[in-house]
């Protein structure tokens, strides 16, 4: 196994690609009683088009379908739920679908290989018939509509609904009650064969492993697939501008919550190595910290005022297909707020004894996730998925400088291009 | 005084807590839930909030943090601080030890104006807890529990909410809050701990040697509250709200003294998804969303808490007494004593994993009495019958049915 390492966190991190190419990382903790795995398909809310690479067609599915998948694929035909099986093994098991991928997991303290069975079992045994998939679709419409009410879900892809006109990172992760209404048993089993291929995936592992012998045992449970050809994802063409300024909708919250975004407009000329993308996400991180975080003038300022009772929650978010920034906070006036915010995004000083000080917060949190099997688990799963090593975080710390952190902060931050989603209470 | 070290080398942090153990009355709690948002606004070394963020921060991301706790007749505030552990900085430095001098200093050197707190940050957190107290209704699980409790406890200063009254906040001042908290620190006990891999390099900061009350160790066993009243008729409280959704509280009076075999009788009852409550009164009957049992050591009572639909009141009542009555008639299997045993060792077995759940571990033995290791716990509830929670059981009688229901 290829292995990489940091010697001052004592961290070593094993990889493997399987010759079916599904490529497991496995990151082992020593004396830890909780393990954790994660199994993710690189499926997520935005590849409803795309070219079948076995047939070579082009394939154009509904909204929504990598979410009803990922309901789905718990159903076995001997009729036992692997989820509801996994927790009566005292295994606390999950699946959840984002944008870009779709994953499987669960964490315990025993009967880690009886999980495993299980787990690699329910993932290569699709079982979908028309009944079972017509029964799930009243209980997504549901969890739609739950959605629908969401006040922070709304506000969040309402930001996104600003940001791009076409691209699919703005839809809603489950679909909408009319694009689900197309999916149909073959549906499944077409976006199942081409994306839940071995080679179209990610498996972390991380606990107290040897890791060749854990590597052995997943093979052992891996069944043997026909190689597939890269899947060609079809998405539409770059945009170049944001698509609207402002969006407001009404719900059920006390006080106004509002977000503000932003496209990182530069991103798709610096798509680079591994490193060169997370010395961009942790300084983008950064600069958030030092102009808006809890030790910013003008949260200090804001807080002061009482326009803002608690600090504002900020991330950057990226894909080989998009990348943006929201800034989310609660205040009774939003827009004078936003004001304020967007211009001292675009304005405010950071000094270089700011940015040292932030580095070293940057560099602490990076380390606090060795702690937790989960929270390693999780970072390595969501930085492969976009082609970084999470180690190389805490190199690209070594290597950005202030000057560094004030050139992306003015490719990013410029007012004129901001946009602010608004959910305010309901009336009466 | 000395510092409570427990050595270990599976974590990249070292987690620094202080503990501030003082006695629960009506007539303190609600100035002692306020001390901890006063002492984190600043201290004679860091003036501000913001200055002691942004020494955090420099401390390579370091995390402080405090909470407030009743266990039985005792009131525990809680401090932390975590930081990374030495051998990970980039540099030189022990900094586990500022972390333990920056906690103390937070703790006991607060900023001070005129020789007592800053006028202003006490008027601004009375503010925020009055707010607090005022939107205790927000959230109605919590809301339902806290009624359920003040009304099982009746007099007991265990009842108490854990933020006070707003009668007693608005008598509070800069001034009296100071005084007061100079006569807790002479008469608290003071736990400090530290659990990571640097202990050995940590030295009592000398700003705490003058505090708290070395005598406290003996008032240990005082932790625990007498038993409940025995009562002919349970209290019956019904709470009107705007809820949509009903919540039923069931306080028990536990007589039994072997708290082994009440934790393995509260785990069938109603510990986890394996228990008679969950599986009878969502699984079969539909009857809730939510319901678990919760065993209360220090105070000898079990709630049950349950979220129901309004319509479901009677029956779900009926059927959460079949498993009380059930369980008393001797109706247990040998599964459900595995399952449930298995479900508290695990338990056990998790504690080390976690560092603040060492820390608290730790500290119910050093001033709560709870003297058991985790492997003598481990044989003791291994050791534990059927007959033994047939007995528990049939110890267990209601003195609280409370009810929220809808305004109409």
């Amino acid at each position: 196994m290829e292995v990489v390492e940091n010697k001052k966190l004592d961290i070593k991190v094993y990889k493997e690609t399987l010759d079916n190419g599904c490529q497991v990382i496995i990151i082992p903790r020593k004396d830890r009683k909780r393990k954790y795995i994660i199994w993710a398909t690189k499926y997520g809310s935005i590849d409803s088009n795309f070219i079948d690479p076995t047939t070579n067609q082009e394939m154009h599915v509904p909204d929504g379908v990598a979410h009803y998948l990922e309901h789905k694929m718990f159903e076995q035909e001997n009729g036992v739920d692997s989820l509801y099986k996994m927790m009566s093994l005292g295994l606390n098991a999950n699946a959840y679908t984002t944008t870009d991928h779709t994953a499987y997991l669960f964490s315990c303290s025993e009967n880690f290989y009886e999980g495993l069975d299980e787990l690699m079992d329910y993932f290569q045994h699709p079982y979908f018939t028309d009944e079972n998939v017509e029964k799930e679709r009243g209980i997504i419409g549901q969890e739609i509509q739950m959605y629908d009410d969401d006040p922070e879900w709304s506000l969040y892809i309402n930001t996104l609904r600003c940001l791009y006109k076409n691209n699919p990172v703005r839809l809603d992760t489950a679909g909408t009650i009319e694009t689900i209404s197309h999916i149909t048993k073959e549906t499944l089993y077409s976006c199942y064969n081409t994306f839940y291929h071995p080679s179209n995936t990610i498996m972390c592992v991380s606990g107290d492993f040897e890791p060749n012998e854990l590597l052995e045992e997943i093979k052992k449970r891996m069944l043997p697939r026909e190689k597939q050809s890269e899947i060609k994802r079809i998405y539409p063409e770059y945009e170049n501008d944001i698509n609207q300024k402002y969006i407001e909708a009404k719900k059920d919250v006390n006080m106004p919550i509002f977000m503000a975004g932003y496209r990182d407009f530069s991103k798709t000329e610096i798509n680079g190595t591994s490193l060169e993308k997370a010395k961009r996400d942790i300084t983008v991180k950064m600069i958030l910290d030092m102009l808006v975080g809890g030790c910013s003038d003008v949260y200090q300022k804001l807080y002061n005022e009482g326009l803002v009772k608690t600090e504002m929650q900020y991330a950057y978010e990226t894909s080989d297909e998009y990348a943006h920034v929201v800034v989310q906070g609660e205040s009774k006036e939003p827009q004078t707020v936003y004001d304020q915010i967007v211009d001292a995004l675009q304005n405010n000083e950071f000094t270089e004894a700011d940015f040292e000080r932030t580095k070293k917060k940057a560099y602490g949190e990076n380390v606090y996730d060795y702690d937790d099997v989960i929270a390693i688990g999780r970072t390595y799963i969501n930085t492969a998925i976009q082609g970084i090593d999470a180690l190389d975080y805490i190199t690209a710390l070594n290597e950005i400088d202030y000057e560094y952190a004030k050139k992306v902060r003015g490719e990013i931050f410029k007012k004129d291009k901001a946009v602010l989603s608004v959910v305010k209470p309901n009336e009466g | 005084m000395e510092i409570n070290k427990i050595k270990s080398k599976k974590f990249v942090t070292n987690a620094i807590a202080i503990y501030l153990t003082t006695k629960l009355d009506k007539e303190t709690i609600t100035m002692n839930a306020l001390i901890p948002e006063i002492l984190k606004r600043g201290t004679e070394n860091y003036k501000t909030q913001l200055d002691i963020s942004k020494k955090l921060e420099d401390m390579y991301g370091a995390v402080f943090n405090f909470s407030r706790e009743k266990v039985g007749n005792f009131f525990v505030m809680k401090f932390y601080i975590s930081t990374l552990e030495n051998k990970y900085l980039p540099e030189e430095k022990n900094l586990a030890q500022e972390g333990i001098n920056l906690l103390a200093d937070i703790v006991f050197n607060p900023l001070k104006e005129d020789g007592v707190f800053n006028a202003k940050y006490v008027e601004q957190e009375k503010e925020n807890r009055k707010k607090e107290i005022e939107s205790r209704k927000d959230d109605k699980d919590a809301y339902a529990y806290s009624r359920a409790l003040e009304e099982l406890m009746e007099d007991n200063p265990y009842g108490s909410f854990i933020y006070g009254d707003i009668e007693h906040l608005e008598k509070i001042d800069n001034k009296n809050l100071y005084e007061h908290y100079q006569k807790l620190l002479k008469e608290c006990k003071i736990d400090i701990f530290v659990d990571g891999c640097d202990v050995d390099d940590i030295a009592l900061p000398e700003i705490i040697k003058q505090h708290g009350d070395p005598e406290f160790k003996q008032l240990s066993d005082e932790v625990k509250n007498k038993l409940l009243n025995e009562v002919k008729e349970p209290k019956k409280v019904i709470d009107k709200l705007d809820v949509t959704q009903g919540k039923i509280d069931i306080g028990l009076r536990v007589s039994d003294e072997d708290k082994y075999a009440i934790l393995v009788y509260n785990q069938i009852l109603g510990g986890d998804a394996n228990s008679k409550l969950f599986q009878n009164v969502r699984e079969k009957n539909g009857l809730a969303y939510t319901v678990r049992s919760t065993y209360s050591k220090y105070n000898n009572f079990i709630m049950i808490r349950t979220g129901i639909q309004l319509e479901n009141f009677d029956k779900c009542l009926k059927v959460i007494e079949d498993q009380l009555a059930d369980l008393q008639n001797g109706k247990v299997t040998e599964k459900e004593m595995t399952d449930a045993k298995e479900c508290l060792y695990a338990a056990l077995r998790e504690i080390d994993e976690n560092q603040l759940a060492t820390i608290n571990f730790e500290y119910a033995r050093e001033t709560l009495a709870d003297d058991d290791s985790v492997e003598d716990k481990e044989k003791k509830i291994r050791a534990v019958t059927i007959d033994d929670v047939i007995r528990v059981a049939k110890g267990v009688s209601v003195n609280l049915v409370y009810y929220l229901t809808n305004e109409k």
